[in-house]
């Protein structure tokens, strides 16, 4: 019977063009990938076609994963430069007239009568992390959803540690101000 | 209270009221908010969002086919490999050498075009429209060199006006030059910083994007698909 192969041998097997072990790890860390550029973005559609295009570049660029840093992270560290490239281009867009790019902006959507209020929650949350500055939606989606330490964070932002403890009191504050004027 | 712990003690607040701080911080934390009335406050104001209502953002659901999701993904890099493969498999240097060659066109072009407007009202000079000495170091820099370069086509010193002509030129050339641009296989070949950083340098002034139609904006934006920060 084959062993179970650790995370390590995985990605040294997929280095080498294993792509049934490179699926495995795709399997593995998907779901997680997915939130992380869900709760950047806020749309499900987009990161899903991002959580995708992070693990087909990260097939691409394996040979450059050296291995110093766990493999999620170095993940983590594709799917935040694509997200924020992804909202920069957003952004850029959204300087173009209204008549040109109409679907740029996006309709309010109040949500049926009988929404659940914990929905209604998640969406004021989701619409206050929304106005974050990129670079603060960042840190607040790593530390607050994802837990991470702030050394694993400032590797995949590459940011200081008390730079990072700063962006993200801003963050929660900005936040905290957003709902209390909403709520 | 010294303002320099003040600041401290508040950086750690969202994580002390989310639990995540250690026990020894915790206490830190506190005693610091028994003497200090100002970081109490601020405790206070955040306490409800952190503990009541962002824990009911952290329950997502999402509606997918994690199934279809790795097939894409498989699908993708089958699609990728194939194109890689072909973009370099004539000569490495030559989608290089053809970008360099679009882009001196390009320059070429707008420096000898005969101005369609009324030169006496718009006393634009040619070296206002698209600097070749630009062009010549976009395609030769890479990396953080190229993202650091100072100044672009669109550099604020230039007058409005001219950035309107500048806008049109590249309208006008969109269909053709720029579509060369964004084939794939030059872009590959271009290497990703350099192709972002042309595609940047047109979309970085909010003026010259007004004038920009969407389409120009979605195959300067496929240029930007290839973007990478990926410094390893």
């Amino acid at each position: 019977m084959k062993q179970e192969q650790s995370e390590e041998d995985l990605v040294a097997a997929s280095r080498n063009g294993d792509r049934a072990a490179f699926s495995r790890l795709v399997r593995m860390h998907q779901e997680r990938v997915y939130w992380v550029v869900r709760r950047m973005v806020g749309d499900h559609d987009d990161a899903l076609d991002l959580a995708q295009e992070v693990f087909i570049r990260a097939y691409e660029k394996l040979d450059r994963f050296r291995g110093d840093a766990r493999f999620f992270t170095w993940l983590y560290r594709i799917a935040m430069n694509m997200t924020l490239n992804h909202l920069r281009r957003a952004k850029l867009r959204s300087f173009l007239p209204l008549a040109d790019h109409g679907d740029a902006v996006e309709e309010h959507d109040p949500g049926p009568a009988e929404q659940l209020e914990s929905e209604q929650l998640r969406e004021l949350i989701t619409d206050a992390i929304e106005t974050l500055p990129e670079k603060q939606r960042a840190v607040f989606v790593l530390r607050y959803f994802e837990e991470l330490p702030y050394e694993e964070i400032s590797t995949i932002l590459h940011t200081s540690t008390g730079g990072l403890k700063a962006n993200y009191h801003h963050a929660v504050r900005k936040i905290e101000h957003h709902v209390k004027a909403h709520l | 209270m010294s303002k320099h712990i003040c600041n401290n003690i508040r950086q750690q607040l969202p994580d002390y009221l989310d639990g995540k701080l250690g026990e020894r911080e915790a206490e830190r934390m506190r005693t610091h908010l028994t003497d200090c009335a100002s970081c109490c406050a601020e405790a206070a104001r955040l306490r409800p969002l952190m503990q009541d209502l962002l824990p009911a953002a952290r329950e997502g659901s999402a509606d997918v086919d994690w199934g279809r999701f790795l097939a894409d993904v498989n699908e993708g890099i089958d699609a990728r490999g194939t194109q890689k493969k072909s973009a370099f498999g004539v000569h490495p240097g030559f989608a290089l050498v053809a970008a360099t060659v679009v882009f001196a066109l390009i320059a070429v072009w707008m420096l000898l075009r005969p101005f369609s407007g009324n030169n006496a009202s718009d006393p634009l000079l040619a070296e206002d429209l698209f600097d070749a000495r630009e062009i010549e170091t976009l395609t030769s820099l890479t990396g953080d060199a190229a993202t650091d370069l100072p100044g672009s086509v669109t550099d604020a010193s230039l007058p409005p006006s001219s950035l309107t002509v500048i806008s049109e030129e590249i309208t006008d050339v969109a269909d053709d030059e720029l579509l060369e641009i964004a084939d794939a296989q030059i872009v590959d070949a271009l290497g990703e910083d350099e192709a972002v950083t042309a595609g940047m340098d047109y979309l970085s002034d909010a003026q010259l994007l007004e004038s920009l139609s969407e389409d120009d904006v979605t195959l300067i934006a496929s240029l930007l698909e290839s973007e990478n920060f990926m410094t390893e």
